[in-house]
């Protein structure tokens, strides 16, 4: 084997956050190679320094920011050249796309216009040679019609073309490295695994590198050759992609894992709980990492008693638009949900799915068709006589940060819940919140916090804590773990679990990832486009989908 | 650095089943905020400008200690120029009125008619804004089309109008201020709600079963506060200046002392006692200034994106 000398070689990065909130090495000694060609996955979670990495390699983070150590990239230190060389290096020889690719393009400019500036800022072309590399480049990160595409602006594209936009845009100048900030985490499943397929190709065509970021670790196994757990700043691990999931030895990379659920892993519920990661520091400053991996759940049973409790019958819903043309968002949806039943609701963005949920919650009129909720018609029901059966079906929302009013203290907002439904006095409402409180894993101390002082997953409890907090019979949960970190999903999860055993609830549980939704659920449906295609029983749904996008999403996902 | 730290811990000891969670486990809660009152603290210009209106309130409240005679009444000779006199520091007025004694019994009227006005028209545009924002539709349409007229129409000469026939009463003046206002907080008031109405926080309690009373008043409004305070401080500086255009012209009680009518008063003798318009004047720069450098530190203080970054 020869001996090459690395494209990238980070020697002892230190990055510190100066002042503010997040004092601290964001970044503590990490060390790692990229050799040509090579695709290197960072993997953490959030906070982890991951992303602070990479943008410490294109030199974007703020003054303020203390850096010390080496990014040796083609023989010079890039943390201490000059910026008008750091100018020539950045977006010429490293390209680098982001997570968001909605914000990242101007709206203003038309596609090939954006395109064009990467290249004229690089290299010396006229205006001819130019507009031929620019559909060169579309041609390239195989964007359908690129004579037309050139002129369009950014919002008649689709996240995932806007997406390959930026791709073109970052190897227009057939840079040596590239570097991917979680590319495909504000895509769609399907999108994702082309975006990701197309980055492959084009890091072998054009002998690039690639610096992937991510917190996915079935993505990085799949798309990368080696990979780097982070962690606090530091390195846990490093190890080749296809170890990940055998070889892992460190305690956070096989906590990670056991909390990853993977489709083909076959995992279900009932057969075991997530596995769930807890770091914490000992007395010395050290992080210890604890893995609990519980034993399966004896109480656990499929629901056997098939009485409805939820039924949809030909909901269909449409939103008119200032102009009087209508969008059908739900277009004739039947379904029931059985009483401690988890019901799963798959589907992309734009599949319906949550105007579906917001229908289910009496938050949105359908233009036509019925809800039943333990026999009784929802649908049509004045204000008056539907606040006092909301007690009987709740929500928890994706985003714990919008979704609790940063104003109320936790405390406050269980017990306004009581109060509107009239339940009990002072004492019994307040012995009721720290029952919830209990239930859901929070100390009782957290009922005088405002919302601010929680972390995501935190939050994420004190959410569904006011969903149980008036013991309602159904929760529609709208990606309630979506925005999570993994070790925090799978927490969420299994509290999920837990508490459907303990309050005897049903779920209606909506994600965009099939993974999750096949762990979670006793049933599963796939929704696209308005209508829902195929459901069926959580084990034959994926053993034998029947329609073609149900196996488009499996293939996907897998 | 591979070799593990902890293979692995009895789990009863570190996560009971559905245990209680402490903030380390569940990775770190966000930076504890600091304070909104210690951010204003820390905006030197705007403490100054709290201390210098401190000082003026105080000032405006024990006038009637500090200076116990009339101030309307002639105390000394006409026309003696400032810090000449160690009894009359600021000289006197034509009429041989104490300028000193007018500032402070002056200040009573500005500060009370630029507070009472903002809060006039904080509390017809939290009104207005809240109902317009939170139902939309043809309530949002009539609402902002009055508001649209009011706002269309020069404050200035609405309140001008309004004294005219209503009479130069402290309550006239501040309605008539306090209504040509009263748009610049309705729509903002109104945009906070409509946004904040489609929040998934409002939608939760929504879902739960909240009135619409309870969701507006506890769930929506104390959130839209920060940046009404923000402008109320705006509003009070504004109206000062209103009130003392207002008295600048007569319109004003002429039993009560204002800076805008000594500013009128001395304005005939600008060429030959000009410090008698200027001292006035001036006072009425330092108070708005203040009142701005006030409103400037509210808003870093209040506003949580500028408060991070700061």
């Amino acid at each position: 084997m020869t001996r090459q000398t690395p494209i990238l070689s980070i020697v002892d990065l230190k990055v510190a956050y100066g002042g503010g909130g997040r004092a601290g090495n964001a970044v503590n000694g990490l060390s790692f190679d990229i050799m040509p060609g090579e695709a290197v996955a960072l993997v953490g979670e959030s906070g982890c320094g991951k992303s602070t990495t990479a943008h410490a390699a294109m030199r974007l983070l703020p003054d303020t920011v203390a850096i010390s150590g080496g990014i040796r990239f083609q023989g010079r230190n890039l943390i201490e050249i000059p910026e008008a060389e750091m100018e020539a290096i950045r977006g010429n020889r490293i390209g680098m796309i982001f997570q968001e690719p909605m914000s990242s393009l101007n709206p203003v400019y038309r596609i090939g216009h954006q395109i064009a500036e990467a290249i004229r800022h690089h290299q010396q072309l006229d205006k001819i040679q130019v507009r031929k590399r620019v559909l060169e480049l579309l041609d390239l990160v195989q964007l359908p019609e690129p004579q037309r595409l050139i002129d369009a602006y950014p919002h008649q594209l689709s996240g995932g073309q806007r997406q390959r936009v930026m791709i073109a845009m970052a190897v227009s100048c057939m840079p040596d490295l590239l570097i991917a900030d979680e590319p495909t985490t504000a895509l769609d499943a399907t999108i994702q695994a082309q975006i990701l397929e197309l980055l492959d190709k084009l890091r072998r065509e054009l002998s690039m590198s690639l610096l992937l970021i991510s917190h996915n670790l079935p993505l990085v196994a799949r798309w990368a050759d080696n990979v780097i757990v982070m962690h606090h700043g530091e390195k846990m691990e490093a190890l080749a992609a296809s170890d990940l999931f055998t070889e892992a030895r460190h305690p956070y990379t096989r906590g990670l894992q056991g909390a990853s659920i993977r489709l083909d892993e076959n995992n279900h519920y009932l057969q075991r709980p997530l596995a769930e990661i807890r770091s914490y520091r000992d007395s010395s400053g050290q992080y210890q990492f604890a893995l609990n991996q519980r034993n399966a759940r004896e109480k656990n049973r499929p629901p056997t008693a098939a009485t409805s409790l939820l039924r949809v019958e030909g909901i269909t819903i449409d939103y008119g638009d200032k102009r009087g043309r209508l969008t059908r968002a739900v277009d004739n949806v039947s379904f029931e949900l059985a009483k401690a039943e988890t019901l799963g609701l798959v589907g992309e963005s734009g599949s319906g799915k949550s105007t579906l949920s917001r229908a289910i919650m009496q938050l949105v009129r359908p233009t036509s068709g019925g809800i039943w909720l333990d026999g009784v018609k929802l649908t049509g029901l004045k204000d008056r006589h539907l606040t006092p059966l909301r007690r009987n079906f709740q929500m928890i929302f994706q985003d714990p940060y919008s979704s609790l009013n940063p104003r109320r203290s936790v405390g406050d907002m269980l017990e306004t819940t009581l109060v509107v439904h009239g339940v009990g006095d002072k004492v019994e409402r307040q012995a009721r919140v720290r029952g919830i409180l209990d239930s859901v894993g929070l100390p009782a101390t957290a009922s005088g916090k405002y919302p601010h002082e929680f972390s995501g997953g935190q939050r994420q409890r004190i959410a569904i804590a006011r969903a149980l907090v008036i013991k309602p019979k159904l929760v529609v949960c709208d990606e309630p773990v979506s925005a999570l970190d993994v070790s925090v999903q799978a927490q969420v999860l299994n509290l999920l679990v837990d508490l459907r055993h303990e309050f005897n609830l049903s779920y209606l549980f909506i994600s965009h990832d099939l993974a999750v939704v096949r762990y979670i659920s006793d049933r599963v449906m796939v929704m696209k486009d308005a209508k829902i295609i195929e459901s069926g029983d959580h084990e034959t749904i994926w053993r034998s989908p029947q329609h073609a996008y149900t196996r488009q999403l499996i293939a996907a996902s897998a | 650095m591979n070799a593990p730290k902890i293979a692995a811990i009895p789990q009863d000891i570190v996560c009971p089943a559905n245990g209680v969670l402490s903030a380390v486990q569940a990775g770190a809660p966000q930076p504890e905020a600091e304070p909104a009152w210690k951010a204003f603290l820390r905006h030197r210009s705007a403490v100054a400008g709290a201390v210098t209106l401190l000082l003026l309130v105080l000032a405006a409240l024990f006038a009637r200690l500090l200076f116990p005679d009339d101030p309307l009444s002639t105390v000394a000779a006409a026309v003696i120029p400032p810090f000449q006199l160690s009894a009359y520091p600021l000289g006197t007025d034509p009429l041989g009125r104490d300028v000193l004694a007018g500032l402070v019994h002056g200040a009573r009227m500005s500060l009370a008619i630029g507070l009472l006005s903002a809060l006039v028209s904080v509390f017809i545009g939290v009104v207005v804004g809240a109902i317009a924002g939170y139902f939309g539709g043809w309530v949002d349409d009539v609402l902002m089309r009055i508001t649209e007229l009011f706002q269309t129409t020069p404050s200035f000469l609405l309140a001008v109008v309004i004294v005219t026939i209503g009479g130069p009463t402290l309550s006239m003046i501040t309605f008539a201020i306090g209504v040509g206002s009263f748009p610049t907080i309705a729509r903002l008031v109104r945009a906070e709600f409509r946004w904040l109405r489609v929040s998934d926080f409002v939608t939760a309690a929504r879902s739960q079963g909240y009135g619409r009373l309870r969701i507006i008043w506890q769930e929506i409004l104390p959130n839209t506060l920060p940046p009404v305070i923000v402008t109320t401080s705006v509003l009070i500086a504004s109206s000062i200046l209103t009130e003392a255009g207002l008295s600048f012209l007569g319109l004003s009680d002429p039993n009560v002392p204002t800076w805008g009518s000594m500013i009128g008063n001395g304005r005939t003798m600008l060429q030959d006692a000009w410090y008698l318009t200027a001292i006035p004047g001036g006072l009425i720069i330092v108070t708005i200034l203040a009142i701005n450098l006030i409103g400037d530190g509210l808003n870093e203080a209040l506003n949580p994106r500028l408060r991070n970054n700061g």
